[in-house]
């Protein structure tokens, strides 16, 4: 039983942190590489900024990849598992799963 | 039937995400290929890849081409970039090529070195696309970027879309002409993004297709988890 518990707790954990690196990632990549990008003559976009993008994307594949383990973990409904996923492709809103997540795991062990 | 249609929906989502995974896998392909400068190809004549009142196809960029014919007019073209951070004002010059065909050569850095010659000259240089940003005003002049549709006016040609970097430029008893010339690479187009980010999309793309195929099995999947641990709690 601590076992299962002990799962779900640390599938909690990978996806907080990866939440809000996705998070983190996706505000830059809005609001950081995409002006600089579009606007940029001849893509003369400097390196440190494209680092951004590939950064961006190597953290939503971990995101997806630990959101699928997690919302496996607490049985979340497919519905919600999708929502959770497509999460991290917006600024704010892997923060907002992050919230809910930590919310809904808290009723659920106080059940 | 209701089967059926989820069993089409979850293949074609599916097929949908491992083609969007693929594009992204030929993106960083592009990416690859092109940040690499591709082999020289020969010098061939200028009508062997391009005709006069035609936009220029993407084979003929880059391409070392000659032709022969003489200067109607000379232009100023100020503030081409030369280098990321170095820009040099260049003379251009309209050629008058036989069949009333013209296209717009950029010679070289516009100083004294360049001499305005009508004669008959036959060029050697790189084909370029048309620029479409302006680097400076422009008057009768002065060209504010090396265009051939700013020189439409001039007589009735039929003009060739881009213009000609100049490498050489030789008179009819086959001497050199001097001047300054600059250096006419091969333009790397750019593909935004790197390499490693589109392959992290392929990543994204192929795992998002193996979860839709999952997906009918996902709820079904999670109950039966739930059952088992309930038995062992």
């Amino acid at each position: 039983m601590n076992l299962l518990k002990a799962n779900k707790a640390g599938a909690l954990a990978r996806f907080r942190v990866m939440a809000n690196v996705a998070g983190i990632m996706s505000l830059l990549l809005w609001l950081v590489y995409l002006p600089i990008k579009l606007t940029a003559t001849n893509d003369n976009v400097p390196n440190a900024i494209r680092a951004i993008a590939v950064v961006h994307g190597f953290a939503y594949m971990v995101y997806i990849l630990v959101t699928f383990n997690y919302c496996y973990a607490v049985r979340k409904p497919l519905k919600v598992a999708l929502f959770y996923m497509l999460a991290g492709t917006f600024p704010v809103a892997s923060f907002v799963a992050d919230r809910r997540a930590v919310a809904e795991f808290a009723a659920l062990n106080n059940k | 039937m209701k089967k059926l249609a989820s069993i089409l929906l979850v293949l074609l989502l599916s097929a949908g995400f491992v083609e969007l995974g693929l594009w992204q896998l030929h993106r960083a392909q592009n990416v690859q290929r092109q940040s690499q400068t591709p082999p020289e190809r020969p010098i061939i004549n200028l009508e062997s890849v391009a005709a006069a009142g035609h936009n220029l196809r993407d084979a003929a960029y880059n391409r070392l081409v000659t032709f022969t014919g003489h200067y109607v007019k000379f232009y100023h073209a100020p503030r081409q970039v030369l280098t990321a951070n170095k820009t040099v004002d260049l003379q251009a010059g309209l050629m008058e090529l036989s069949g009333n065909r013209a296209i717009l050569v950029a010679r070289g850095v516009d100083d004294q070195s360049m001499p305005a010659r009508s004669d008959v000259i036959t060029v050697v240089g790189r084909l370029y696309p048309h620029q479409n940003e302006d680097h400076a005003n422009g008057d009768a002049s002065t060209l504010s970027r090396l265009d051939p549709a700013l020189v439409a006016g001039v007589g009735s040609y039929q003009l060739f879309d881009g213009y000609v970097s100049a490498i050489s430029e030789k008179d009819s008893s086959g001497a050199q002409i001097s001047g300054s010339r600059i250096p006419a690479p091969q333009l790397i187009n750019p593909i935004g993004g790197f390499y490693w980010q589109h392959i992290a999309y392929v990543i994204t793309w192929w795992f998002m297709a193996i979860l839709v195929l999952f997906a009918p099995f996902y709820n079904r999947s999670v109950n039966r988890s739930a059952d088992r641990s309930k038995k062992v709690e």
